[in-house]
């Protein structure tokens, strides 16, 4: 029985969960905005705003072309890019994290990115076309991820740290991989492109490359999203959620094959973006506390609306353009410390 | 009202924003063709058709190669940069252009399609060799601005074709003239000239980069020069796909025994001379190792450009200086005119040729 105290807290504990997601909704919505606003192209808030109302009731265009490319064509893509990668990240980075029982565990941990880079790298030095590349990306991606999965099952006493152990091995593996084709790689040419491929970035994203993630991403957001419950009870541990009638075994294998999808179909379109998994999670749970049902929403609002924020940054300090993926942790770890310095008792 | 509720609420009014956004992005937008004097058709290295304005006067670069070809070509019609000009170019490069906004370049994702809108040029160029999908990418970005973007296909043999090209679309026919006869001549003299040296006298030179040993393997952009002024390129690697740089072992470099050393710009030239482990290498004993000038640009490549024209007249004069015999000084203060629009001393030329000379 609950004590009349913990019942008490326990509510206030979901009010505030309720306001922070509240908050979040808000900050995103705010930050999606923004996000079409800023850039180095100047268009007022008045004229997007003409623009986009314009767009929806179908009046004649009495704004110029150029408007309209940076709105629709430039921005459109990355904004939307970016709100996607960033909640895919951080919900996958949660789940993952959850799953292990280990705050330092990163969306890519089995070994997500370092195959994707592997499967960019082969198809970039065999002179393959963007949709190739992304799809080997996407393809390898899930292969090492794959191997890693099943080189785990053997371990029968601890399947996560096997895991997680297999997930070392095969990313070092690939990533060997990846470093002896940039060895042999034309310097003047696909080195190049592999070393800005590895980056991460949002800017060249094309369209039909969002349309193809978007399909397994937001599959496995909704999947996540269901599972909030039960990735609760596997926090607690194997055997407590065993014994609260959970097929861990089951749910294992659904959060992995969900999380390494959405992984893998951002990476294979952006690159690799690090440090936003990881983080993100973190960042919501110091908020938010341990509960999934609040947790994982408020992960993805903060991830998605970090990312667009970044990405607004990454065209906007210097003239030409920043790969995202070296500012995310730029701009990041400091505010993290901070809050380690400043909170360190509540992570 | 729960959380719940209010989730669903947005959940659902960020969907519907979403999928209108989408909507509005497909529907098509219409061209305007905006510039006065008229257009033309015009077909690029990729085969691309694309509608361009007779008078070009503003153009943007999109990449490093392209700046520095319409830099010798047309420099007062750039409105960007690619990338930035350091302190060292600028003793080549007139100072004005230091105040052009640097777009970025775009085979390394860095290019700012919104910086180059903001400058509003007519046109923007790529120069290079053909990537894979190039065609794809010059529709790409000409779809996103709304300007015209066209690719000028330039190797160490399309050279004058490129300049030819180029001169058409910017109207800068004369200027292009002077610059085709000048790579025509090097050229032609050079493979005349080249073509008979005997097999026996051919030089074997070996070319080292950052700590020496990595080494530019022979039939890659940056070893071309060595090629065409009849040098052998001892760093012949059949496992190499396509031939990049490779690190090797001082032991293999022995083996190879090349004749003349040569190293890239801050490599190890100045030490060198008196390191332990390259004194086994008759070519260091015997002097015979230089470091490549470098002025704005390295003349053996690193962007592979015009000043490998350069590079040529200074490598055949290094390795074969009773076959070619020019006066470096004198060659070099016409090139920096031609290309560079700039006029070097006598002085400069001296301290920059003073380790890519031959020692007596």
């Amino acid at each position: 029985m609950k004590t009349a105290r913990e019942t008490t807290q326990e509510n206030t504990r979901e009010t505030t969960a309720k306001y922070y997601l509240i908050a979040f909704s808000v900050l995103f919505a705010v930050v999606f905005v923004l996000s079409f606003a800023i850039g180095k192209y100047p268009i007022s808030p008045g004229e997007l705003l003409r623009v986009l109302f314009g767009k929806l009731t179908g009046t004649t265009q009495d704004w110029s072309n150029q408007v309209e490319l940076v709105i629709f064509k430039i921005r459109m893509p990355r904004v939307l890019a970016g709100a996607m990668i960033g909640a895919g990240l951080s919900a996958a980075g949660a789940a993952y994290q959850g799953l292990f029982r280990n705050p330092l565990v990163s969306p890519d941990v089995l070994g997500a990115s370092a195959g994707a880079g592997f499967g960019a790298a082969l198809s970039l030095i065999m002179g393959l076309g963007y949709g190739a590349v992304t799809a080997n990306a996407f393809i390898f991606s899930i292969a090492a991820v794959g191997i890693a999965y099943l080189v785990s099952i053997r371990t029968k006493k601890n399947p996560t740290l096997g895991m997680v152990l297999a997930g070392i091995m095969v990313t070092q593996l690939f990533t060997s991989a990846t470093s002896f084709i940039k060895m042999i790689a034309d310097p003047s040419n696909d080195l190049p492109k592999i070393i800005f491929w590895l980056f991460g970035r949002l800017n060249s994203i094309q369209q039909d490359e969002l349309a193809f993630a978007a399909i397994p991403v937001s599959a496995g957001l909704l999947v996540l999203f269901l599972m909030r419950w039960k990735m609760n009870l596997l926090t607690m541990g194997e055997d407590e959620a065993r014994s609260m009638g959970v097929n861990t075994r089951t749910v294992r294998i659904v959060i992995v094959a969900t999380a390494t999808l959405i992984t893998a179909a951002c990476v294979a379109i952006s690159g690799i973006i690090g440090w936003v998994g990881l983080v993100i999670p973190h960042f919501a749970r110091m908020l938010v506390g341990y509960d999934y049902r609040t947790m994982l929403p408020v992960s993805m609002l903060m991830g998605a609306s970090f990312l667009m924020l970044v990405d607004i940054l990454a065209r906007t300090i210097i003239t030409s353009e920043i790969p995202i993926g070296i500012l995310t942790a730029f701009v990041g770890a400091p505010f993290f410390l901070y809050l380690i310095l400043d909170r360190g008792n509540r992570i | 009202m729960n959380t719940k509720k209010i989730l669903m609420i947005l959940c659902s009014a960020f969907i519907t924003v979403l999928l209108l956004l989408a909507f509005a992005g497909c529907s098509g937008q219409q061209n305007a063709a905006s510039s006065q004097g008229g257009t033309f058709q015009f077909t690029d290295s990729s085969g691309r058709e694309v509608e361009l304005p007779k008078n070009i006067e503003r153009i943007a670069p999109s990449g490093p190669l392209a700046q520095i070809v319409l830099y010798t070509l047309c420099p007062e019609k750039l409105v960007g940069l690619a990338s930035d000009i350091s302190d060292k170019q600028f003793d080549y490069i007139d100072r004005k252009y230091a105040s052009l906004p640097v777009f970025g370049n775009f085979y390394a994702d860095t290019l700012n399609l919104e910086s180059v809108m903001v400058a509003d040029p007519q046109i923007v160029i790529d120069i290079g060799e053909p990537k894979s999908n190039i065609s794809e990418d010059m529709t790409g970005i000409q779809d996103k601005t709304g300007i015209p973007t066209i690719f000028v296909q330039m190797e160490m043999d399309s050279m004058v074709s490129a300049y030819r090209t180029l001169g058409e679309i910017t109207g800068e026919t004369e200027q292009a003239q002077k610059i085709i006869d000048y790579i025509e001549t090097t050229f032609l003299e050079t493979k005349q000239k080249a073509d008979i040296i005997p097999e026996s006298d051919r030089v074997k030179v070996y070319y080292g980069q950052d700590k020496g040993l990595t080494a530019v393997v022979q039939g890659t952009v940056h070893s071309d020069v060595i090629e065409t002024v009849g040098g052998l390129n001892v760093t012949v690697l059949e496992e190499s796909i396509r031939g990049g740089a490779a690190d090797i072992s001082m032991e293999q470099l022995m083996l190879w025994n090349p004749d003349v050393i040569l190293f890239a710009p801050d490599s190890i030239y100045d030490a060198a001379g008196s390191r332990g482990e390259w004194q086994g290498l008759s070519a260091i004993k015997s002097n015979k190792f230089y470091e490549i000038p470098e002025g704005p640009y390295n003349w053996m490549g690193r962007p592979p450009s015009v000043n490998r024209v350069l590079g040529v007249k200074w490598l055949s004069n290094l390795l074969y200086p009773d076959v070619f015999q020019y006066d470096m000084v004198k060659e070099t203060q016409e090139f920096y005119k031609l290309f560079y629009h700039c006029d070097v001393t006598e002085e400069q030329v001296k301290t920059l040729l003073s380790k890519s000379t031959l020692k007596s």
